[in-house]
C-alpha cells in the first residue's frame, strides 16, 4: 500500500509528487530529503523510518525514485514497483534524465494516475497503459532521420543496413503519428554480465555469469488493433542442465518469464512468447565456475621499486578473444595511495591518468584487436615508500563491454513471427558481454 | 486490486472474502479461498495482493493444508521476487507447526532468493541479501556451498558490500575457510575506510574458530602501517583476546617493538588494553604507556583516560619498579587536574585501592575474569527456531534492522569498557562484562568489600538532599 511517490533530483528539487492515500503531508518530501543526504558512507541504505512512515527509494538517472508506506509493505513489491515506474518512464520518454522527466511530467502524471489506485498498485504492463495514456512524449533529443539511415550512397547496400545504431533502442516507443514510428521491430538483446576474481597467484577464483535474454519490442498502433496477440518463436540450441560434452551451452540455472510457453523446449529448445510492448526479460540464467571459454583478458603486473624512491608497476594486459573481435573501449582501475603518475604506454591513443577521488590509476584503452597485448608502464611517487606499500596496490579492475560474443556459448539460431506479418518488420539481435567485476589482485 | 480482464473476479473475490457473512459460513470462505489460489492469470501484482489476503485464512485441516501448499508450489520458484517473497512468508505462516515442510519450503526458495541477490537492481540485491540474512539464523547452512555468490563485486555500494562480508562470516566452514579469508584479506585495503574495517571486524569473528590463521592475516595487516586499518585491527585482537586467551602470544609478538602514534582514541583504547593485559610480555609497555601520560594534558577523549588508568595499574601490578612512578604522575594528574568526572573518581577508587594494599588491588583487577558465552566460537551456536524471524520475513523490518548496523558492523561484539564507579550497582548486561570491573560481590578478603546494594536507598537521599540548608555538607555515613 503506497502512500506516496515522488521524484527528486539529486540536489533536492521536487519534480514530482503525487499523494495517493492523503496519510501523509508534503513534508515528508524535506524530511526524506535531510535523511538522505544526512547519511554518510557512500549510497545511503534503501529504508528509511520517520515515525510512522517509511520510505523507500532506488537511485536511476541521478534521480530519487522514492515511494512512502505507512504499513509494513513488502520491499520486494516496493522495490520492484518503483523499478518497473522507471522502466516505464524510460520506454516513454526514451531516456531517464531529469531533463526529460522535467519535460515530461504531464505524462509521468497520467502514467501515475492509471499504475497506482488509491496506493495498490493495478499494472504495469506497457500494452494496457497503452490504450489509456494520452499524452504524448516530449523527447529530450530530436530524433534525425540520419540516425538509422537505411540507404547508402547511389542507394547501394552499406554496413548500415545491418547494423543500427545502440541508441535506436532508445527511441520512445509510442511516438506520434507521422513519424518513423510506422515500423515494427524487435529486439532480443541477449545480456550477460560477468564476475570475475582472479587471484594473484593467477589463479581464477571466481567466475560467474548472470544473463538475461529479454525483447524490446515496439509495434506500431495500428498493427496492434488487428492483431493483438502476435507469438514471436525464439530458438535457441540446446542448452543441458547436466554437464555433457559436445556443443551443448551449460547453464546452471534458468526461469523464464511467466508467459513464456515451453511445451517445445525439451526437445527442440523452442521458447514461445507473445511479448508485450517495451522491455521485457523473457528468460535469465546462471553459470558458475565452468565456463567453455577462459576470461577474455589476463595481466601480467609487476611492481617493483626503482632506485629514486619510486613504484615502477609493469601491467602488461592480454587479450584472449579470437582475433577478428576488438574492442570499443576499456578501463582500468587500480586503486592505490600514490601522488603523482608518469606513464609510458604502448600506444598513442591510449590514455591515463590518476583520479585522486577515488585514488586510482584510470587506464583508457579505447580499441584492442583480440589476441594482442598491450603494455603500460607507470611511474608512481610514493610518500614515505616502505616494503608494505607494495602490498598497497589494490586489485585491478576491468570494465568493458563486449560486443556481439556471449562467453556461455550461447546463440539464437532464428527468430519467427507467427502469424506473419504483413508490413516489413525489422528484428535486430544484440549480444552483449558486459564485465559487472572483473578484478584481478596483484 | 489489478485492473482489467478476469481481474474483476479477482475483485469479487476480494470482496467476498472480506464479507464477514461469507467468513462466517465456513463452506463459502473455503470454496472462495480455492476459487483464489487457483488464479494463474494475474500478473505480479495480483498475485501478491492475493497473497497477502491469503495469510489471513486458516486451513480448516491438514488435507487442506496440504491442497493449498501443493496449489502454491509453482509461485515458491517464481522469478519474480514480490510474488515468491510472499508466498514463502505464507508457507512458514502455514507450517509453523510442520518443521519439515519449512525446511524444505527454504530450500526450494534459496534459488530465486540467490538470484534476487545478484540482480541487476541495487536496492532488489539489497532486500534479498537482508532477507538472506533472516534465513540463516535459523539454518547457517543453508547457503553453504554457493559462498562464492557473496563475495563482493568491485563497484558495489559499500552497504551492500558490508551486508554480503556479514553472510560470508556465517557461512565459513573447514572446506572454505581458506577461500573465504583470502576474499575478506583483499577487501582489508579497500579504498572505503568503513568497507575495510568491517572486512577487519569479519576476520576477527572468523578468528573465533580458526584462530591461527586469522591472526597471520591480521598481524601482517598491521605492517602496512595505515591509521585505519590498524586501528581496526588492534580492536580486533582486543576482541579475540577476549574470546580466545591462547592468541595472546602472537599478540605479544606482534606489540613487540610498536612505534606508531595512533590519532583514532578507540585504536588506542585497545592498544591500551592490550599493553595493560599483556604489560609483563611485551617489553617495550613501560615505555610506551609512559609517552602517553606524558601526552595526557592534551588527550580529549575520556575512554582513552580511563583505559589507560586502568592498563597503569595492570602493568604495575606485574612491573612495579618501572611504573610506579610514571603512575604517580597519573594519579595526580586525574584527581588534581581532571575535569572529566568519570576519569576522576576512576582514579580516586584506584588510589584508595591502592592504600588498602596491593593484595586487594590484584583481586580487583584480576580475578573474576569471566567470559561472555555469547562470545563464543561462531560455529556450534544453536540456532535460532524459524517462528522467531517468521512474521518478519517480507516486510520492512529486516531492511531497516540491516540498515542500523551497517554503520556499526561491529555490533556482535561488544567493546570492554570500564565502569565507573559510579555504576557500580548497575548490573552490567550480559553482553558487557569488564576487565577490572569493580563490581564484584564475591570479594572475600575482608578488609575491603564492596556491597551491591547501597546503603541509602534512592527516597532516603533525596529526603536527605532536600533537608540540607544552604551551604551545608552532606555528611552521610556510608557503611
Amino acid at each position: 500500500m503506497i502512500s506516496q511517490v515522488f521524484i527528486l533530483s539529486s540536489k533536492g528539487d521536487h519534480l514530482i509528487y503525487k499523494d495517493f492515500r492523503g496519510e501523509a503531508g508534503k513534508d515528508a518530501v524535506n524530511k526524506f530529503y535531510e535523511m538522505v543526504t544526512a547519511l554518510t558512507g557512500g549510497q545511503p541504505p534503501v529504508v528509511m523510518k520517520h515515525k510512522e512512515l517509511h520510505f523507500v527509494h532506488i537511485r536511476q538517472g541521478g534521480l530519487y525514485w522514492v515511494a512512502t508506506t505507512k504499513a509494513d509493505a513488502s520491499p520486494f513489491t516496493i522495490i520492484e514497483f518503483l523499478n518497473r515506474l522507471t522502466a516505464l518512464v524510460k520506454d516513454y520518454c526514451g531516456c531517464l534524465l531529469e531533463k526529460s522527466v522535467q519535460m515530461n511530467f504531464a505524462l509521468i502524471y497520467e502514467l501515475l494516475d492509471e499504475v497506482v489506485d488509491f496506493g495498490y498498485i493495478q499494472t504495469t504492463s506497457t500494452d494496457i497503459l497503452k490504450n489509456f495514456i494520452q499524452t504524448e512524449a516530449v523527447s529530450s533529443k530530436p530524433f534525425s532521420l540520419f540516425d538509422l539511415s537505411n540507404v547508402g550512397l547511389f542507394g547501394a547496400d552499406t554496413q548500415q543496413n545491418k547494423v543500427a545504431p545502440s541508441a535506436a533502442a532508445t527511441r520512445p516507443i509510442v511516438s506520434s503519428q507521422g513519424e518513423q514510428g510506422s515500423k515494427n521491430e524487435i529486439f532480443v538483446d541477449v545480456i550477460e554480465r560477468m564476475s570475475v576474481v582472479i587471484g594473484a597467484n593467477v589463479s581464477i577464483t571466481d567466475y560467474m555469469v548472470e544473463s538475461s535474454l529479454s525483447t524490446y519490442v515496439k509495434m506500431a498502433h495500428f498493427y496492434d488493433l488487428i492483431l493483438p496477440n502476435i507469438p514471436n518463436v525464439i530458438s535457441l540450441p540446446p542448452p543441458s542442465l547436466l554437464s555433457g560434452y559436445g556443443a551443448a551451452v551449460r547453464v546452471d540455472e534458468c526461469s523464464f518469464h511467466q508467459a513464456v510457453r515451453l511445451d517445445e523446449f525439451d526437445t527442440y529448445r523452442i521458447l514461445k512468447v507473445c511479448p508485450s510492448q517495451g522491455e521485457q526479460t523473457v528468460m535469465q540464467y546462471q553459470l558458475c565456475d565452468d565456463l567453455p571459454t577462459a576470461p577474455p583478458f589476463r595481466l601480467f603486473p609487476s611492481i617493483e621499486r626503482d632506485s629514486g624512491g619510486r613504484l615502477l608497476m609493469y601491467l602488461k594486459l592480454r587479450c584472449d578473444l579470437p582475433p577478428k573481435r576488438s574492442l570499443p573501449l576499456l578501463s582500468l582501475f587500480s586503486p592505490s595511495l600514490f601522488s603523482s603518475l608518469s606513464q609510458e604506454l604502448s600506444s598513442p591513443d591510449q590514455s591515463a591518468e590518476l583520479q585522486p577521488k577515488n585514488k586510482a590509476v584510470h587506464w583508457e584503452i579505447p580499441r584492442f584487436p583480440g589476441g594482442a597485448q598491450l603494455s603500460a608502464l607507470f611511474k608512481l611517487e610514493v610518500s614515505g615508500l616502505s616494503a608494505a606499500s607494495l602490498q598497497e596496490v589494490g586489485p585491478v579492475s576491468l570494465s568493458f563491454e563486449l560486443p556481439k560474443y556471449t562467453c556461455t556459448g550461447l546463440q539464437i539460431r532464428f527468430l519467427r513471427l507467427s502469424p506473419i506479418q504483413p508490413g516489413p518488420s525489422q528484428r535486430w539481435v544484440r549480444y552483449v558481454t558486459h564485465s559487472d567485476s572483473y578484478t584481478i589482485r596483484i | 486490486m489489478p485492473y482489467l480482464g478476469d481481474e474483476h473476479t479477482v475483485r469479487e473475490l476480494r470482496r467476498a472474502l472480506s464479507n464477514p457473512n461469507v467468513q462466517a459460513d465456513h463452506l463459502r470462505y473455503r470454496n472462495t479461498i480455492h476459487r483464489v489460489i487457483r488464479l494463474k492469470l494475474c500478473d505480479v501484482w495480483g498475485q501478491s495482493e492475493v497473497l497477502a489476503v491469503l495469510q489471513r485464512y486458516r486451513p480448516r485441516g491438514e488435507d487442506e493444508l496440504f491442497d493449498i501448499l501443493s496449489l502454491l508450489d509453482p509461485a515458491l520458484l517464481s522469478h519474480h521476487a514480490p510474488v515468491m517473497a510472499a508466498t514463502l512468508r505464507l508457507f512458514l505462516s502455514l507450517c509453523s507447526t510442520l518443521p519439515a515442510v519449512c525446511m524444505s519450503a527454504l530450500e526450494r526458495a534459496r534459488g530465486p532468493l540467490l538470484a534476487a541477490a545478484g540482480s541487476t537492481s541495487r536496492e532488489l540485491r539489497y532486500a534479498a541479501l537482508c532477507h538472506i540474512q533472516l534465513l540463516l539464523r535459523s539454518e547457517p547452512g543453508l547457503m553453504g556451498e554457493h559462498y562464492k555468490r557473496f563475495f563482493c563485486g568491485y563497484a558495489e555500494p559499500p552497504y551492500i558490500k558490508q551486508n554480503k562480508m556479514q553472510v560470508l562470516v556465517e557461512l565459513v566452514n573447514d572446506d572454505n575457510v581458506a577461500m573465504v579469508l583470502d576474499e575478506l584479506r583483499g577487501y582489508c585495503t579497500d579504498v572505503n575506510t568503513e568497507t575495510s574495517q568491517t572486512a577487519i571486524n569479519a576476520i576477527g569473528s572468523i578468528g573465533r574458530s580458526y584462530t591461527d590463521r586469522c591472526l597471520a592475516i591480521l598481524t601482517g595487516l598491521l605492517g602496512l602501517k595505515q591509521e585505519h586499518i590498524t586501528s581496526a585491527v588492534l580492536q580486533t585482537l582486543r576482541d579475540l583476546v577476549w574470546v580466545c586467551p591462547q592468541c595472546g602470544d602472537a599478540v605479544c609478538s606482534a606489540l613487540e617493538g610498536w612505534e606508531d602514534n595512533l590519532q583514532d582514541s578507540q585504536g588506542r583504547g585497545a592498544l591500551l588494553w592490550l599493553l595493560g593485559v599483556y604489560g609483563d610480555r611485551v617489553t617495550g609497555a613501560p615505555y610506551l604507556l609512559e609517552d602517553c601520560i606524558d601526552g595526557v594534558r592534551s588527550e580529549v577523549s575520556a575512554e582513552v583516560k580511563t583505559e589507560l588508568l586502568t592498563a597503569t595499574l595492570r602493568l604495575f601490578l606485574s612491573r612495579p619498579a618501572e611504573t610506579q612512578d610514571m603512575m604517580g604522575r597519573l594519579l595526580v594528574y586525574c584527581i588534581e587536574e581532571e575535569v572529566d568526572m568519570c576519569v576522576r573518581d576512576q582514579a580516586l577508587l584506584y588510589y584508595r585501592l591502592l592504600h588498602c594494599g596491593i593484595e586487594e588491588v590484584r583481586q580487583v583487577l584480576q580475578g573474576g575474569r569471566r567470559s561472555d558465552p555469547s562470545l563464543g566460537p561462531l560455529i556450534g551456536r544453536p540456532p535460532e527456531p524459524i517462528s522467531q524471524w517468521a512474521s518478519s520475513f517480507n516486510t520492512l523490518e529486516p531492511l531497516t534492522l540491516g540498515a542500523s548496523t551497517v554503520g556499526n558492523s561491529d555490533h556482535a561484539t561488544p567493546k570492554p569498557s570500564t565502569l565507573t564507579p559510579n555504576t557500580l550497582t548497575s548490573n552490567a548486561e550480559a553482553m558487557t562484562p569488564t576487565p577490572g570491573d569493580p563490581h564484584l560481590p564475591d570479594c572475600s578478603s575482608g578488609a575491603l568489600s564492596l556491597s551491591v546494594s547501597p546503603a541509602l536507598t534512592p527516597e532516603e537521599f533525596e529526603r536527605l538532599w532536600l533537608q540540607l540548608e544552604k551551604g551545608a555538607c552532606l555528611e552521610v555515613c556510608v557503611q
